[in-house]
C-alpha cells in the first residue's frame, strides 16, 4: 500500500455506510485494519485476492483474539467490534481488526526454465475489502468477471493473479504479418520458500507449452477448475511480436 | 541450514526453519517463536505509526504462539500457521523498509531475532 492507509474511523466521520480498503498488494506481508466496529466484512469488486484473514479482539477467546476468513462464497455477516482502548493482551498492542490476505503471493516468483535474462512482470494482485458499517441489504458472493486486454511486450513472462477464479477464456493472436511468435501458458500455485535458492517450490502446471504460433495465427484456451485445477496465478510466456491477449476470468465455473 | 542474508530470504525460508522447531517434542516451537516477537516487540513500539503494520503482526504471532500445542511435536497446523506469519511478517518488514517507513537497526533487529531465534541448526 498506501501506507498509512485510510481508517475505518475516517469513514464513519464521513457518513459513509461502508469501509471500502482498495490497494493494490505491496508486498505479500501487506496487514491493514480497521478502527471501526462493523456489520459485515466481505470481498470488494476488484479484489484479486480471493481469501481475505481477519483477526479481532475477542473476550471469549484466552488470547483475546480471534481469526476467521472471508472470501467470494462466504462474506462474514455479523458485528465485529474493534477494541480501540484495549490491548491484545500478550503483544500489548490495540484491539483493532486486523485484516491480511491469507493467499500466498511471491514477487520473487520466476517460471522454471526461464532463459537467462528473460524478464517476469506482476499484475500486483487487488486486495479490496467492504467492511459494512450500517446492516448490509445484500451480500452478493460472486467478484465481477475480470477482463485484461494485452497487445505489445516489453517482457518474456507476464503474471496475472487467479486466486480462486474457477474459469478463464483465453485468446491471443500473432499480428506479426511474416515472424512466427512463442506462446505458451502455465498455471502456478505459490508455495512459501526461498525463490532465490536452487529448487523453489512453487508448483506449475502447463496448461499450453510454450511454442510458436504462426503469423496471423490464434490460439483459444478455456480453462476450468474442472479441467485444468485452481491456481493462484497464470503466467503467460510470449514473444515481443504484436499479439493481442485476451484474458476473461470468473467465479463461476462456465464448464 | 544457513543463516538467512535477506528478510526476503528469511521469509521463504520461514517454513524449512519451523519444521524442524516444531519436530522437537519439548515445545521448542513455541520458545523459539516467543523468543523471536519477544527480541523484536521493544523495536517497534505503539506510538510509532509507520510501523504499525509490523505491530499487528506481532500481535498476530504472540497471539498464534500461545496457542501452540508443545506435546505431541510436529503440529502440522501450527506449524502451517506459524510459517504463514513469519513470512509475511517478514515480507512485511522488508517492504517498510524499502519504503524508508522503518529505519535500517530495526529492520537488522528483525533479521538478526530470525536468524538467532528460528534459523534451523
Amino acid at each position: 500500500m498506501s501506507y498509512p492507509q485510510p481508517t475505518g474511523s475516517g469513514a464513519v466521520l464521513s457518513n459513509a455506510l461502508i469501509f471500502r480498503l482498495r490497494t493494490e498488494l505491496s508486498s505479500p506481508g501487506d496487514i491493514y485494519e480497521s478502527d471501526e466496529g462493523g456489520l459485515a466484512l466481505a470481498i470488494g469488486p476488484d479484489s484479486d485476492i480471493a481469501n481475505i484473514r481477519f483477526a479481532y479482539f475477542d473476550p471469549q477467546s484466552s488470547t483475546l483474539m480471534t481469526t476467521g476468513t472471508f472470501s467470494p462464497q462466504r462474506a462474514f455477516v455479523g458485528l465485529v467490534a474493534s477494541q480501540n482502548t484495549a490491548d491484545y493482551p500478550t503483544a500489548k498492542r490495540p484491539g483493532r481488526i486486523l485484516f491480511w490476505a491469507d493467499d500466498i503471493y511471491d514477487p520473487n516468483y520466476v517460471p522454471s526454465g526461464a532463459a537467462p535474462g528473460s524478464t517476469v512482470q506482476f499484475i500486483p494482485p487487488i486486495f479490496d475489502i467492504v467492511q459494512y458499517l450500517s446492516t448490509p441489504t445484500a451480500l452478493t458472493p460472486a467478484r465481477p468477471d475480470k477482463k485484461y486486454l494485452f497487445q505489445n511486450y516489453t517482457t518474456t513472462y507476464f503474471v496475472v493473479p487467479y486466486y480462486g477464479r474457477k474459469y478463464a477464456y483465453i485468446q491471443y493472436t500473432n499480428r506479426n504479418a511474416t515472424n512466427p511468435s512463442t506462446y505458451g501458458i502455465r498455471g502456478v500455485n505459490f508455495a512459501i520458500t526461498n525463490s532465490a535458492g536452487p529448487t523453489p517450490y512453487h508448483q506449475e502446471t502447463t496448461i499450453v507449452a510454450a511454442a510458436a504460433v504462426a503469423p496471423n495465427a490464434s490460439v483459444t484456451t478455456v480453462i476450468t477448475a474442472k479441467n485444468q485445477g485452481c491456481f493462484d496465478c497464470l503466467v503467460f510466456q510470449v514473444s515481443d511480436n504484436p499479439g493481442p491477449l485476451v484474458v476473461l476470468m470468473s467465479d463461476v465455473d462456465q464448464g | 541450514m544457513t543463516a538467512a542474508a535477506t528478510l526476503q530470504e528469511a521469509a521463504g525460508s520461514a517454513f524449512d526453519n519451523l519444521q524442524v522447531w516444531f519436530a522437537i517434542s519439548n515445545g521448542q516451537a513455541q520458545t523459539r517463536l516467543t523468543a523471536f516477537w519477544s527480541g523484536i516487540i521493544g523495536q517497534f513500539p505503539v506510538a510509532n505509526v509507520p510501523s504499525r503494520p509490523i505491530q499487528n503482526w506481532i500481535a498476530v504471532l504472540a497471539a498464534q504462539t500461545t496457542q501452540i500445542p508443545t506435546t505431541p511435536a510436529h503440529d502440522l497446523v501450527s506449524l502451517d500457521a506459524a510459517a504463514q506469519v513469519v513470512y509475511r511478517l517478514c515480507w512485511n518488514v522488508s517492504d517498510l523498509r524499502s519504503r524508508n517507513s522503518i529505519d535500517a537497526g530495526q529492520a537488522a533487529a528483525v533479521l538478526a531475532a530470525y536468524n538467532g531465534q528460528l534459523a534451523a541448526p
